[in-house]
């Protein structure tokens, strides 16, 4: 602070200020007769001006080496403007389906897009890969420039080298360091338990748990050992996972000792007037021991509406492959499924059923017959009473058969699925509240099943109370594949353009979100050509 | 000629409207398409069909839809399809509803040239317009008579003080000088008062702003001895507005074809303000084109950056010859694609920018074009040039600037403010883009 500063900061009554004269443009200023403070106002008006206009640059100030150049092409302006829509938030589900497209016609994002693509991306492992892809060289030289953006900042992203796994492993965040150890595990698997045994005390319970799930990949018997120790761990997202896990091996002693659990439960009976219809009865125990509770079967009711006892059957049953009860009854699917529902404890022997299946993944007979059972199950149990133990057993079930329509694959939850999306009654409601789990893109013959269905519920051909099956227009913008959205805009761009329709509106949405698709990937085809 | 996608999205008021504007650009949403070489015109089928229209001449717009949004999202739509695929308008001959159109906006204009010149030759009653003159002038002088003792309250109490002082303190010094017909001075006023609050070193900026206030009272009390140009710049800067006939009679004229090199839009709660800066391509002459809107209504003449126009601006009358508003426009705007105007190197500009001030020295923000600088990222950002100097750069698009010229050097057109510049728009590759 210079003292003619100093004299007014303080006042000047207190402090005089510095004798005028000593600065040159002061010499310009009028004589203001012994008034000191307009002396000094005016002293700090002329010397603002001087600053002003002497303003001095920095000097030396260090500029980044230019980006190397780009063999790739930029997208168009018109696929510039549609990109810049989708990065500001707008149809954001797009996104990877846009960034393929613009990798496989081998072109890159516009260099003046790529601030607001890095940005958008947030910590998605997925976005990040397929931005990574298309943001060329450009783009990585922007990022390394730019602490948000390291993580674009190199091509590589799948490091298959070993320093890069090491690096990652050692000094990575929690998600990096989750898909170094799954990429160990593909080629290393006893070295990646290895390792991760090795700092497996020292992590935080919750990354414990997203490590341990990384055994996943690969996993074997030679992995029991240290999934039995970690049953015994502090925390219960560990020893969920690990139960988990010991589940899927069918030879593990955890499935032995669930087996054993579960054979002491149910009973075979055989029937009716030639003693040949088969019945099971299950007797689930009043108590658990703690090693049940060890196993990973929980404490309480995880469903609401079904108490302890019911639990336990569903996840000890849950444990069990389903080749025992097949071998140990005798019987088909149906057979055994048709035996147990009258029990008690029909439903949770069957929900533990379905979660054996989902679980091994292989098991497609057992799933063709399971989601035919709680379609049934939900459609006897929808419109019923409005007691709440009612609504349970429906929220339940629901659940069960979006459990089992995940499980199957994707041509038999499409044909599952598509054959039931015409039907008129509460069927065709639970039809469209599945769509959500069928695989995307969806196939050809499945969009055509869908928007067959849609139709016919447009044109007041079929009627629904629910409203829920509107949300299937906004799956059916998204999930459709490419080669239908020109049918799909020719069907129902009449209802999108009728004002008095109850469900114009929603249309017109879901045709805005095609159209977006089709225009962007005609861009960028033409780009291509 | 027709505008560019980015040009027509840089129209739109807000992102939403951008949005409902390309959803409508599809081929299906239209009919009636045509154009010529003064309008562009269509019919959008929507919920109802509307007819819009675009004046290539005058650049204007009209759409009859009920959106309070300007322009709204079927200009929008219909330019963006213009800028894609001019052959869908295949209509030559504009139809009535558009000649009618065209023909109100002609009148219009011939209309307010006339008023212009009925104005600046109708007698008028000199009695009275004199001696509200008096009143004003008299008024002023009170106003400034009692800001000096506040001011010199100030500086004997000591700056320290105004530390802790309330808002009321400003506002009410602020408000006396609005009563005395001083608006411009009230405005500096109220900007002290945030100095305080902003910067570690805001004592000394504060001595400073109050200094050149001090100057501009003493100006005004020397008015008589100051020469004419400067005498009415200092009348402006203290609140006297002139007319848009005054200003037409009295402004220099200067034709040229204008750069116009960046825009932005001041918001201070109460009256927006859009500032953009033009440069003359053959005078090199720097213009400042102010517009002024209340609440969401729109600005009253689409002023497009990164187009250039070719027209007539006439200047202000004053010291600093930079704000101007175009009398005529010669032809419809088109895209900025060729080599700016501007200044070589830092030192060229902070130079010019020196002897803007020793003609005004009140003057704050000047536009203008950096040629040939390359960005540095930093905290804050810099523009670089060939001789080692580096200006601090601000703005919210630095790193799509960067991303751009991909680190190559660049001609950059913005806004400085005396101690940073405010990023506009940068010339890369050839082509212009605003930011």
């Amino acid at each position: 602070m210079d003292d003619l500063l100093k004299s007014a900061f303080v006042g000047t009554a207190s402090v005089a200020p510095p004798t005028p004269g000593g600065h040159l443009v002061e010499a310009a200023l009028p004589d203001t007769s012994g008034d000191i403070e307009h002396s000094v106002l005016l002293r700090a008006g002329a010397r603002a001006v001087w600053e002003r206009a002497g303003y001095q640059p920095r000097r030396e100030v260090l500029a980044p080496e230019p980006s190397p150049v780009d063999e790739r092409n930029e997208v168009s302006e018109r696929g510039a403007v549609i990109l810049r829509l989708v990065f500001s938030g707008e149809a954001r589900e797009l996104l990877p389906e846009f960034l393929e497209q613009v990798d496989e016609a081998e072109l890159r994002l516009p260099a003046a897009l790529l601030p607001d693509a890095l940005s958008a991306v947030g910590r998605s492992h997925e976005l990040r890969r397929l931005i990574r892809k298309v943001i060329g060289e450009r783009g990585r030289w922007l990022a390394r420039l730019n602490p948000d953006w390291a993580w674009a900042g190199n091509e590589q992203a799948e490091v298959a080298d070993r320093d890069s796994l090491e690096r990652l492993w050692g000094e990575g965040s929690t998600s990096e360091r989750v898909e170094a150890l799954k990429t160990l595990r593909e080629s290393h698997a006893a070295e990646a338990r290895n390792r991760l045994e090795g700092t497996f005390g020292n992590e935080k319970a919750d990354v414990r748990a997203r490590l341990l799930e990384t055994l996943a990949i690969g996993l074997s018997l030679d992995d029991e050992p240290f999934l039995e120790k970690s049953l015994g761990d502090r925390s219960e997202s560990v020893r969920a996972v690990a139960a988990d896990l010991l589940a899927r091996l069918p030879a593990s002693a955890l499935v032995q000792r669930m087996t054993a659990r579960a054979d002491a439960m149910l009973l075979a009976t055989r029937g009716g007037m030639l003693k040949r219809t088969l019945k099971i009865e299950c007797t689930p125990p009043q108590e658990i021991e703690k090693e049940w509770l060890r196993d990973g079967v929980p404490k309480i009711a995880p469903h609401a509406g079904f108490g302890p006892r019911a639990t336990w059957t569903e996840a000890v049953i849950g444990a069990v492959p389903l080749s025992h009860w097949t071998t140990r009854f005798e019987g088909t699917p149906n057979v055994l499924i048709a035996a147990a529902k009258e029990d008690e404890f029909g439903d949770s022997i069957i929900a533990g059923w379905t979660r054996s299946a989902v679980r091994s993944g292989s098991e497609a007979d057992w799933l063709n017959v399971l989601v035919t059972f709680w379609l049934e199950s939900l459609v006897a149990s929808a419109g019923k009473s409005r007691k709440q133990a009612d609504a349970f057993k429906q929220y339940f079930y629901q659940q069960q058969l979006q459990s089992a329509v995940a499980g199957l694959d994707r041509e038999a939850a499409e044909t599952f699925v598509a054959s039931h999306l015409r039907q008129n009654d509460t069927v065709g409601e639970i039809a469209f509240s599945l769509l959500d789990r069928i695989p995307r893109p969806w196939s050809k013959e499945f969009t055509r099943a869908w928007l067959g269905g849609a139709v016919s519920i447009l044109n007041g051909k079929v009627q629904r109370a629910d409203y829920r099956w509107v949300q299937s227009l906004g799956i059916a913008a998204s999930a459709a594949p490419l080669a239908c959205l020109d049918e799909m805009i020719g069907e129902l761009e009449p209802i999108g353009t009728d004002p008095e329709h109850q469900f114009s509106g929603a249309t017109r949405r879901l045709l805005d979100t095609i159209r977006l698709r089709r225009d962007f990937h005609r861009e960028v085809s033409a780009q291509r050509a | 000629m027709a505008l560019t996608n980015e040009q027509v999205i840089g129209l739109a008021p807000d992102a939403a409207s951008a949005a409902a504007g390309r959803k409508l650009s599809a081929l299906k949403n239209w009919e009636g398409l045509g154009a010529c070489d003064v309008a562009v015109w269509g019919k959008c089928k929507g919920s109802a069909v509307y007819q819009v229209k675009v004046d290539l001449a005058n650049f204007g717009y009209h759409c009859s839809c009920p959106s309070r949004k300007f322009p709204c999202k079927h200009v929008l739509g219909m330019l963006l399809l213009h800028a894609d695929s001019g052959s869908s308008f295949s209509e030559v001959q504009p139809p009535d509803w558009v000649l009618e159109w065209l023909g109100k906006r002609e009148a219009r204009a011939t209309k307010q040239a006339e008023k212009a010149e009925a104005t600046a030759s109708a007698p008028v009653d000199d009695a009275a317009r004199q001696k509200r003159a008096e009143k004003r002038e008299s008024r002023v002088r009170e106003g400034l008579d009692r800001l000096e003792v506040w001011l010199k309250d100030l500086i004997r109490n000591g700056l320290a003080g105004v530390e802790t002082k309330p808002t009321s303190f400003w506002d009410d010094q602020a408000r006396r000088l609005v009563d005395a017909q001083a608006p411009g001075l009230a405005a500096r006023v109220n900007r002290l008062a945030e100095i305080p609050a902003t910067s570690s070193d805001w004592p000394h900026r504060l001595f400073g702003e109050i200094g050149q206030i001090s100057l501009l009272v003493e100006a005004y009390r020397r008015i008589e001895a100051l020469e004419t140009d400067l005498a009415a710049e200092v009348r402006q800067l203290i609140g006297w507005n002139l007319t848009t006939e005054e200003v037409e009679r009295d402004g220099e004229r200067v034709k040229d074809e204008w750069q116009l090199v960046g825009q932005w839009v001041d918001d201070d709660g109460r009256v927006r303000t859009q500032r953009t800066w033009g440069i003359g391509a053959a005078t090199g002459r720097t213009a400042l084109l102010l517009q002024f809107a209340v609440g969401a209504q729109p600005f009253a003449e689409p002023i497009v950056p990164g187009s250039r126009q070719a027209g007539t601006l006439v200047f202000y009358p004053g010291a600093s010859r930079l704000r101007a508003r175009f009398v005529s426009r010669d032809e419809p705007p088109m895209p900025l694609d060729d080599d700016l105007g501007g200044s070589a190197s830092i030192e060229q500009f902070l130079d010019s920018v020196a002897g803007m001030l020793a003609r005004q020295p009140w003057l704050r923000e000047v536009g203008g074009v950096l040629k040939d600088v390359v960005l540095a990222p930093g905290r804050p950002w810099h523009a670089c040039d060939r001789n080692g100097d580096a200006l601090p750069l601000f703005g919210s698009q630095q790193w799509a600037a960067l991303a751009i010229t991909g680190g190559a050097a660049c001609d950059l057109a913005g806004e400085w403010n005396g101690s940073a510049f405010r990023v506009l728009g940068l010339r890369a590759k050839g082509r212009y883009q605003p930011l």
